[in-house]
């Protein structure tokens, strides 16, 4: 009985330790945007703004509901988020089904060197991305796609689909062939079989990698680093460093941006795991 | 309706030949049972047959066509799974629809369809669960419906009730031959289950190792098995062997204890050949004179008593399977001497395992025990 308390309570503490782990930081950082310039490195430090503003955000959003505004922030706020989302969304939605094709063709289809091809890409995993930046640099240079939202989604797909087609693979051969056969024995067609009963078999295994896709390209910071020079494809993990100048850190308005930042992938998260049912596969046989 | 022709059909996998060569003929409306211990390639057979494995070499024909090079979803013919392969994310009646709507079947005819099939196999209320929202019994006869619907030339069946209780299984038993009365399609049924085979079957293919052993009626093969495999594996409990070695007259088996079987007729063989004396348990009654066995276990079931003996002179450390009808007052330790009943017993060459065919009669050997 003492056991079990002391069990449960351990198990709390961990939790506790955990969750202050994970939103420590970003409590720190909604804090810190609502604080006052003033108020936000000063000794001792403030864990609560003694005194909330808004001037941060009204600075990245102002402008946009026709605040008056003399920085000119919010635009290059603006088009930093419409350049993310473009890239990370589109990164997303083409590397998802690429792998979802890919990975069904290395489970499914007989062809020699099937092994092989699966391999050599997801091994490509075990390259860290700075050691090509500099060759891929100068290959996006020559193709001219340096400073595009083709050539930098073309990037990030190389870097996510080795891990979308991994775990495709898992989730395809979880599926029990006989139901494909019984589709072909149907009538239906390799095509027909596959949008029909494969997809939505391996929904939530799409929509997996769809999340952990879009996460990894919202929080790319070296490639866009090196690709995105421009505010016509700068991201926001580009830009919001660029808050902090030689002369002067804006913590409020990094911190400010960083918490808006957070906004699109939590709802990306939100809205794709309503899809990720559970038992999906229960009742096809036995 | 279809006939299906399947001749020197050979199977490898790489180095590994799953079907030697099978060579079988299949009528049209028949029901035929591929039967064999697991492993023997009774699965591969039918999904060649299906067209989902693909051919190493020889044919497969329906209905005098050869189908080798047709696409599964060409050939007409529908399948039952084992583990039913129903589609989880649609409902009974989606899942028994399907193929209805692949071949642009109109959504009111394919409606009446699946409810008339629903029908006939006791889904009627269960039309709009999912599969997972059914018990095992269910889903396998959504599977079956699924196969009906279509009203295909062939059905294949892949041990269907091997998942299902022993109860269930008897009941899906009878259903299955219904629906073959029914719809007087050709079916191929596969199962490693000797009494699904002898129940079910019109006729029965026996397999072993990639092989045809013997193809025929039920009774035909219990009665008249062409070697020891076919002898042993079909009837249960099964087969007794009795070694011993043919007598010079070719008209005895003389066993290692020295007593001597009489047989009615000569079979071939050589005399003093090693042969086993293959008698069915059930073919074995109390008796005045005879064998000699002391009684080790008596397993009643209510219909029928099954009692084991031992004889280590005779038999060594193995038992010989007593079935008895009517009931006796056994009990174990006790000594029992036993004799086949007249028109009984079965002789194999010891070494082959072949049936050793009398001479002249084709009438299977009588055995008669001194
Ligand atoms: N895809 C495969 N690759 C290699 N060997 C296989 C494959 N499928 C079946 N086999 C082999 O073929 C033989 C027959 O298998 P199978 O037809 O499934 O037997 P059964 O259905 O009679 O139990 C077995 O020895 C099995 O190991
Ligand atoms: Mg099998």
């Amino acid at each position: 009985m003492v056991s079990f308390i002391l069990r449960g309570t351990g198990q709390r503490l961990a939790a506790l330790l955990l969750l202050i782990w994970s939103l420590g930081p970003v409590y720190w950082a909604l804090a810190t945007s609502l604080m006052k310039p003033r108020d936000i490195a000063t000794s001792p430090i403030n864990f609560f703004p003694p005194e909330i503003t808004f001037e941060h955000y009204r600075k990245l959003l102002g402008g946009l509901i026709g605040l008056p505004d003399e920085t000119g922030i919010w635009y290059d706020f603006l088009r930093a988020l419409i350049n993310s989302l473009v890239l990370a969304g589109g990164a997303t939605v083409l590397t998802t089904a690429i792998a979802a094709l890919a990975a069904y063709a290395a489970v499914r289809l007989r062809f020699p060197g099937r092994n092989l091809v699966f391999y050599m890409i997801v091994a490509t995993l075990a390259v860290p991305g700075y050691t090509v930046l500099i060759p891929l640099y100068r290959m996006m240079v020559s193709l001219g796609l340096v400073d595009t939202y083709s050539g930098i989604i073309l990037i990030y797909i190389s870097a996510y689909l080795p891990l979308a087609m991994w775990l495709m693979r898992s989730v395809y051969e979880s599926l029990p062939l006989s139901i494909e056969e019984a589709a072909y024995l149907d009538g239906a067609g390799r095509l027909y079989t596959m949008i029909r009963i494969v997809i939505p078999l391996a929904t939530p295994g799409l929509i997996a990698a769809a999340i952990l896709t879009f996460l990894g390209a919202w929080g790319q910071f070296s490639v866009p680093l090196v690709f995105a020079p421009t505010a016509a494809t700068k991201p926001l993990t580009v830009l919001i460093p660029e808050f902090a100048t030689k002369n002067y850190v804006d913590y409020g308005l990094i911190n400010a941006a960083g918490i808006l930042a957070m906004i699109p992938p939590a709802l990306v998260v939100m809205f794709l795991n309503r899809f990720l049912l559970n038992g999906l596969m229960a009742g096809a046989g036995k | 309706m279809t006939d299906v022709k399947i001749s020197q059909l050979r199977k490898s996998y790489g180095i590994q030949t799953a079907l030697h060569g099978l060579d079988i003929e299949m009528e049209s409306g028949e029901f035929v049972v591929l039967v064999g211990p697991s492993g023997c390639g009774k699965s591969t057979l039918l999904r060649m047959i299906a067209g989902l494995e693909s051919i190493t070499s020889g044919t497969i024909a329906f209905a005098g066509r050869v189908v080798n090079n047709i696409a599964a979803k060409d050939r007409d013919i529908a399948m039952v799974f084992q583990n039913y392969a129903l589609y989880p994310h649609m409902t009974v009646r989606e899942n028994m629809g399907f193929s209805l709507k692949l071949r642009d079947v109109g959504e009111a005819e394919r409606n009446a369809s699946v409810e008339a099939a629903a029908k006939s196999l006791g889904l009627g209320h269960l039309l709009d669960r999912y599969p997972r929202q059914l018990s095992g019994g269910q889903r396998q006869r959504v599977a079956m419906g699924r196969a009906v619907v279509r009203k295909p030339a062939l059905f294949l069946f892949d041990e269907p009730l091997s998942n299902l209780d022993a109860k269930l299984r008897v009941q899906m038993r009878t259903e299955i031959k219904q629906m073959h009365k029914r719809v007087k399609a050709t079916m191929i049924y596969v199962t490693h289950d000797q009494v699904e085979a002898m129940t079910m079957g019109d006729r029965i293919v026996v397999m072993r190792d990639g092989r045809v052993e013997q193809v025929g009626k039920p009774i035909e093969l219990y009665d008249r098995p062409v070697n020891e495999f076919v002898a042993g594996f079909l009837g249960s409990p099964s087969m007794n062997f009795i070694e011993g070695t043919l007598g010079e007259d070719r008209q005895s088996v003389v066993l290692s204890d020295g007593s001597r079987v009489y047989l009615p007729c000569a079979v071939g063989g050589a005399a003093g050949q090693p042969v086993k004396l293959g008698l069915r348990p059930e073919e074995l009654q109390p008796s005045d004179r005879g064998l000699s066995f002391e009684i080790d276990v008596i397993e009643p079931t209510g219909a029928e008593t099954i009692v084991m003996l031992r004889n280590p002179a005779l038999i060594g450390e193995a038992s010989l399977c007593l079935l008895l009808r009517e009931r006796y007052d056994l009990s174990p330790g006790q000594a029992i001497t036993i004799a086949p009943k007249p028109g009984s017993g079965h002789v194999f060459d010891a070494e082959s395992g072949n049936r050793l065919l009398p001479d002249r009669v084709v009438e299977i050997a009588k055995v008669a025990l001194r």
